[in-house]
């Protein structure tokens, strides 16, 4: 019996999705519940279980082809030897009506139109004998090359993170080094060790095109659409407040040299949560008919992904102790670089912190996250000279800004919240108990 | 519809593996084999000399017996029939383990002689005189070689004999001259010297062991000529004169001819693709000049369809170059071609001192122009050889001098051949002479050594 593979829609809102990577090869054998592909959707990567078992006759889409939902992605047998060709058609045919409307789907004046999906050409009898793309190492992931080969990517300034492996399971060797060499497809930025050290500021970019056009990735179009949306129907109004940072560093010192890793923003999302149940103006959801005051502080932790940012959520963090809310925040950070957040660990935060205090950064404003209705904006802290008992003398100082809805909350809620929230962060020691 | 989808013609060790390949794969397969399942590498050759040279080894150890502090109760001796049969029966045991390996992956079994009727269909005559039809998508041809007779050199049997003739054979020869220095002359010569037989090698190369690395062949001729056989090497066997009792050997070495005279002669040079009777001209099969059949390093030959591993098929011939070819191309059948690297491709000798070697040797390495790095180390300095009563030999290693990677291994001593494994190992995964020695090796092992050779051609060998 032949089954098909048929891409999954993995949310409700899914209509589109980027196969990230075969898990599958052609003569595998697959289970009920086996891992057979990792999917991209509009905000994670997803792992796709196959709900059927066979052994894997074809695979008709490629890593990093954007699919329509139900595209027929490949086709299992069940019986060793069973002829696919007309399968293949069949599926060929399927594959052509699903892409018609995604690849027409902007009007005629749209710049860029979304290339259609392009399924690989069908094999025909002769799939048994032809050969299977070699997987690619992909960057950012750990790159597997011989001994030799990283010696000779050394001495050529080859990148071994753009290398396409020929060895098994796409280990890099010595001669896919030397052929990347030869092509120059994978040099680092600057050639070699005799060549200069990159300038630390770019400041023109003559050696580089004079534009690139970058496809869309499906997390860039719905940053893009959400956040058009917030600043284009919600009213914001941002109230900043300095905070005394001294203690707050002397905190973290005094954490940190008993080996306790604890971040300046694992105490702000304490403190936040602690600053919300006092003020549950802020933490609420903006319905159109209704405002729904939230009794549990769900913080949405802005966290910056190669490819965009992502928000997972400390779940109840009034409950949580400093240190677990800072293991959470690592685990959860980890998992978003990865692609790996599981939906529910990003949808349906009650908070928002974006902080980039990491960059040194002296103030900033953020958009609000709907149907959220505050986020806290969090700079860096700063050496700054502060006037205490009539006299200047060195401080510290971190600067906060929170954009709220004016639907929801008024300046003065915005202003009692962040009163609260300095009267915390000025007496950390509260934040521990 | 084809009665199998792979059909194999030959159950050596390229044949027997392909089939069992086929069916991992879930392909229907079938074997054709005209005599006993596991060819002559079974039967005839790898594993029924190993028993025979293990006889050999164990009479010297036993000689040796005082060196160990051991008494035997005098001069031990050989019951040569005996050792003969010990031979025959490891063969028939291996070859019955193949026959349960086929019925284990569901393979047919076809005996008879296979002639191909078009290029997807074979003839099977069989014993009994009847002859069938099967058809295959696919056929993979691994028949062998089978030895090649020279006019000069008349093999009959009695005299002069080729290997398999003298694996047959129930009485020891009290004189014996080998007709070429390679592994089969050499395992011949140093089984048969062992034994009581005095035996002379004549090789019309420079070395022995014309393939090897030449500081190795050296250095066995040397243990060779110690032990009592008599090795001629540039020189040129013109004539045998065959007689009642003895033969009378011509020779002919920088223009001076002389003569040896013993009671036999194994020709142990020359061989043949087995494609005779085979029909490959109604498949439109192509060979290549030597008369091997011409293959891709897919094993595809030039009719689609039609396949070729193994002896037949030319290059080395050794056994586990046929299973490797089996794998590779079966991968290529299903379509996940994995071509075969023939330079990776390791030889073992298994005379005492043992020779095994992959890789270049350092003429080779020097004849490509690049820069070489040798390191060397004697096993006189391991403790483990001199606790064994083995301190023979040497593991000679070359690297590329530019990034150490290793190009070629060569070592020579006593169960060299098992240490090979680790050098295949590096040299399939591109290791440099860095990740040899920085390897923990177990002490005291002899593969300490191979640690040692690394360190050496980077400077830093501990142990001499």
């Amino acid at each position: 019996m032949i089954t098909e593979l048929l891409l999954p829609a993995k949310s409700p809102t899914m209509t589109e999705g980027t196969l990230v990577a075969w898990k599958i090869k052609p003569g595998d054998q697959v289970a009920i519940g086996q891992v057979i592909a990792e999917i991209q959707t509009d905000k994670a990567v997803l792992e796709w279980e196959s709900s059927d078992a066979g052994r894997v006759a074809v695979l008709l889409a490629e890593a990093g082809q954007q699919l329509p939902v139900n595209a027929v992605v490949g086709l299992l047998t069940t019986k060793p030897g069973e002829d696919t060709t007309a399968a293949v058609a069949e599926a060929k045919a399927k594959n052509a009506a699903l892409a018609a409307p995604v690849a027409a789907p902007a009007p005629a004046a749209a710049p860029a139109a979304v290339p259609a999906p392009a399924l690989l050409s069908a094999p025909t009898a002769a799939a048994l004998s032809a050969p299977l793309p070699a997987p690619t190492a992909k960057p950012g992931k750990s790159v597997r090359a011989s001994p030799v080969a990283a010696k000779v990517a050394a001495a050529l300034a080859v990148d071994l993170r753009k290398v396409t492996g020929s060895g098994p399971d796409g280990r890099i060797l010595r001669r896919d080094v030397e052929a990347a060499a030869k092509d120059g497809s994978a040099s680092f930025a600057s050639a070699g060790a005799t060549a200069p050290p990159k300038p630390k500021l770019k400041l023109s970019r003559a050696d580089g095109p004079a534009q690139a056009d970058l496809p869309l990735s499906p997390m860039r179009s719905v940053i893009g659409k959400r956040l058009l949306e917030s600043t284009s129907t919600i009213p914001h109004f941002t109230v900043s407040e300095t905070i005394a940072a001294e203690r707050l560093a002397d905190l973290r010192e005094q954490l940190a040299a008993a080996d306790v890793k604890i971040t300046v923003n694992d105490l702000l999302v304490r403190a936040s949560a602690l600053a919300l149940r006092q003020h549950p103006k802020l933490n609420a959801a903006w319905l159109g008919n209704a405002i729904r005051q939230f009794d549990s502080a769900d913080i949405s932790v802005a966290v910056a992904i190669p490819d965009g940012l992502i928000t997972p959520i400390v779940a109840r963090a009034h409950t949580k102790t400093v240190r677990q809310i800072g293991d959470e925040v690592r685990a959860l950070a980890k998992k978003a670089q990865e692609g790996r957040l599981a939906p529910a660990e990003f949808q349906g935060g009650s908070f928002t912190i974006s902080n980039l205090g990491m960059f040194g950064i002296a103030a900033f404003t953020a958009i609000i996250n709907p149907p959220q209705v505050a986020i806290l904006a969090v700079a860096g802290i700063k050496d700054v000279p502060v006037v205490r008992a009539g006299a200047v003398v060195p401080g510290k100082q971190l600067t906060v800004t929170l954009s709220a809805d004016h639907r929801a909350v008024d300046g003065a809620d915005a202003a009692a919240f962040l009163k609260t929230l300095r009267e915390l962060l000025e007496a950390p020691a509260l934040l521990l108990i | 519809m084809p009665d199998f989808d792979v059909l194999v013609i030959g159950a050596g060790p390229g044949g027997y593996v392909a089939a069992i390949k086929a069916a991992q794969h879930g392909l229907k397969a079938a074997v054709v084999e005209k005599e006993a399942l596991g060819g002559v590498c079974l039967n005839w050759g790898c594993i029924p000399t190993k028993a025979l040279l293990k006889s050999a080894e164990v009479l010297d150890t036993l000689r040796h017996a005082k060196d160990y502090g051991l008494a035997s109760g005098g001069e031990p001796t050989a019951d040569f029939a005996a050792v003969m049969k010990r031979s025959r029966d490891v063969a028939e045991a291996m070859s019955k383990g193949v026959a349960f390996l086929m019925k284990k992956n569901k393979i047919t079994v076809l005996s008879g002689t296979a002639s191909f009727v078009s290029a997807d269909t074979v003839a099977i005559a069989k014993s009994d005189g009847t002859t069938s039809q099967v058809s295959a998508k696919h056929i993979v041809i691994a028949t062998g070689h089978r030895v090649r007779s020279f006019p000069h050199l008349p093999v009959d049997g009695k005299r002069v004999l080729n290997y398999r003739q003298l694996l047959a054979t129930t009485t020891k020869p009290k004189s014996l001259v080998a007709i070429g220095a390679g592994a089969i002359g050499m395992e011949f010569g140093y089984f048969l010297s062992t034994l009581g037989t005095q035996v002379t090698v004549v090789e019309v190369m420079d070395q022995v062991l014309p393939i090897e690395d030449t500081e190795i062949a050296q250095f066995v001729q040397r243990q060779f000529t110690k032990a009592g056989v008599a090795i001629h090497t540039s020189t040129k066997v013109t004539k045998l004169d065959v007689q009642a009792d003895q033969v009378i050997v011509h020779i002919e070495a920088n223009g001076q001819s002389s003569t040896i005279a013993a009671e036999q002669v194994l020709v142990a040079v020359g061989f043949l693709a087995n494609t005779e009777g085979l029909g490959l001209d109604r498949a439109g099969v192509k060979l290549d000049e030597r008369g091997f059949i011409a293959v891709d390093e897919n094993l595809a030959t030039n009719i689609p369809g039609i396949w070729a591993i193994g002896d037949v098929a030319g290059k080395q011939l050794l056994a586990h170059k046929a299973s490797h070819e089996a794998e590779a191309c079966l991968a290529a059948i299903t379509g996940h071609p994995q071509p075969v690297d023939y330079t990776q491709i390791p030889g073992c000798t298994y005379c005492q001192p043992q020779v095994a070697s992959i890789g270049l040797t350092e003429k080779k390495a020097k004849e490509r122009g690049r820069p070489y790095k040798i390191g060397k180390f004697q096993f006189v300095a391991s403790g483990k050889a001199k606790a064994i009563g083995h301190p023979e030999g040497f593991v000679k290693l070359v690297f590329d001098a530019e990034h150490m990677q290793l190009i070629g291994a060569h070592l020579t001593g006593y169960d060299a051949t098992e240490l090979l494994g680790e050098l295949a190992l590096a040299m399939k995964l591109e290791a440099t002479a860095t990740e040899l020695m920085t390897t923990v090796h177990a002490h005291p092992t002899l593969h300490e050594a191979v640690m040692e050779a690394a360190a050496d051609a980077l400077g830093e060998c501990v142990h001499q």
